[in-house]
């Protein structure tokens, strides 16, 4: 497990014309603890998956630093990520997607089927992704993410464009997996009340160029919070900002 | 796999074949189109005697030693050029000329620098071979899912099992296209090499019989080969395709 600080400068990207650039994120630090749920809320277009792809590593171009305090005998931390498109590789079987990025594949493939099972997916283990619905295919990203003992889990609208009960299942899913594996999250979102249900903290990003507008910590139990006078407390408090 | 009513249309179109070829050599009654019969009696005897698979297993050597130099240094050179734009940009001018140089010329050149040996001749035949499978594969590797890509780097994959589990599988309809097309592409050009420079195989039988006017003995070699062929694509493509593409719905 590790923490996390990010302290950024700025991140722009060439604009559609060529010639000049388009700054998608301002400055923006936050610092998140070991084991920390952190959603980061923010209006779509306003650079949050550019702010999980720069945490990931897969864009090495900003200014600033983040830094990820490495566990205890890790030289490099596993970070796992679940896409906002599942991004599982259809040639490949539900099992074999989630093997696929385990670090030693020979001892981990027991806690695959016992993570697979908690997920309701042992009946599409031999299954490609192709034959599961966008539920199934998300409910075995996020397996994938836990498989590999992440010390620090990105993810990007995991729950985006499913029905409302599917989306409520997915979530208690994580939780339970979460639970059960601890682990630092940064939760992207742009849904008020998944941010509420889910996190410890909530981090509320302005229009692009993003910075950090609010911090709010949920320090209410998660299964108080739904009740109605809580749930429009909180909205209260995190759509305040946005007016400012 | 053969199914009745799946076989049917090709049995007839074989056998409408033969009976076009038969009435037109009985209403030419000329040496120059011989019978159906007598190319089978030169068949028969052909592969009795031994002299047609001997030809035809020669060939097919040369055809299997060009084929896989041509896929292994086309694929390197085509994956390496699809992936770096600097490389593309360097040696894109030569990938079209090499295209574009006839087949003649690269045997002939081959020949005259090398000896008529096997060697100049299997290099001859995958310098022909080679721009092909590098334009197709550049294709690919062009066509790559940045998405997957940025999955293999986030969950640290590394190269190897990057290549194996995300790059090849998206790259294996390139390299069966370009299979495909190399197989009937090569074993043509190995005739002609083997007619320009060499003392056995198909492509010498060939010529020997056209210097004698021996038609028959002509067409019997090229069905003989053909059939070769044929079954390579049955027994090898078809299963590879259905393997390739088994994830699809």
């Amino acid at each position: 497990m590790s923490g996390i600080r990010v302290s950024l400068r700025g991140k722009s990207f060439p604009d559609a014309s060529g010639n000049g650039t388009r700054q998608v994120l301002g400055e923006l630090g936050f610092v998140a603890e070991r084991g920390e749920f952190v959603a980061i809320l923010g209006p779509s277009g306003c650079g949050k998956t550019t702010l999980l792809n720069l945490i990931a590593g897969l864009d090495a171009a900003y200014e600033g630093e983040i830094a990820l305090d490495a566990a205890a005998g890790n030289a490099a931390p596993d970070i796992g990520y679940v896409f906002q498109n599942p991004r599982l590789l259809p040639w490949r079987t539900v099992f074999e997607n989630v093997c696929l990025v385990l670090n030693a594949p020979a001892g981990a493939t027991a806690l695959v089927e016992k993570f697979l099972a908690e997920a309701g997916l042992t009946e599409f283990r031999d299954a490609y992704p192709e034959k599961l619905s966008l539920g199934q295919r998300r409910r075995v990203a996020i397996v994938r993410a836990f498989a590999i003992a992440p010390d620090l889990l990105l993810m990007d609208e995991p729950f985006v464009s499913l029905d409302g009960p599917t989306a409520e299942r997915l979530r208690a899913m994580l939780l339970e997996i979460w639970n059960a594996c601890p682990t630092t999250v940064l939760f992207v979102t742009h849904d008020l009340d998944e941010a509420i249900a889910l996190a410890d903290r909530v981090l509320v990003l302005s229009e692009s160029p993003a910075s950090i507008v609010a911090d709010v910590p949920i320090a209410v139990p998660r299964q108080e919070r739904m009740a109605p006078a809580v749930l429009e407390e909180f909205r209260k408090r995190l759509r305040q900002p946005e007016k400012v | 796999m053969f199914h009745l009513h799946a076989i049917w249309p090709r049995l007839a179109s074989f056998f409408l074949f033969l009976l076009l070829w038969q009435l037109g050599a009985m209403a030419l009654e000329s040496r120059l189109l011989p019978l159906p019969e007598a190319v089978f009696a030169v068949l028969r005897d052909g592969f009795q005697s031994g002299e047609i698979p001997h030809h035809i297993g020669i060939t097919l050597g040369r055809v299997a030693a060009s084929f896989v130099l041509a896929m292994a240094i086309g694929s390197a050179i085509g994956i390496a050029m699809g992936r770096s734009r600097l490389l593309d940009r360097l040696f894109d001018a030569w990938l079209v000329l090499f295209l574009n140089v006839p087949a003649l010329v690269v045997i002939l050149l081959a020949y005259v620098w090398f000896g008529l040996i096997e060697a100049a001749a299997i290099l001859a035949v995958a310098v022909n071979k080679i721009p092909n499978v590098a334009v197709t594969l550049r294709e690919g590797s062009r066509a790559l899912d940045r998405d997957y890509l940025e999955m293999a780097h986030s969950f640290r994959l590394g190269s190897l099992r990057t290549f194996r589990h995300v790059v090849l599988p998206q790259l294996s309809p390139y390299f069966l296209a370009s299979a495909r097309s190399g197989l009937a592409l090569i074993w043509k050009i190995v005739l002609v090499v083997e007619l320009l420079g060499r003392s056995d195989g198909v492509g010498f039988q060939l010529h020997l019989y056209f210097q004698l006017f021996d038609v028959a003995s002509i067409l019997a070699y090229t069905l003989a080969f053909v059939a070769v062929v044929l079954v390579i694509e049955a027994v090898c493509f078809r299963p590879l395709d259905r393997r390739a593409l088994r994830w699809r719905r």
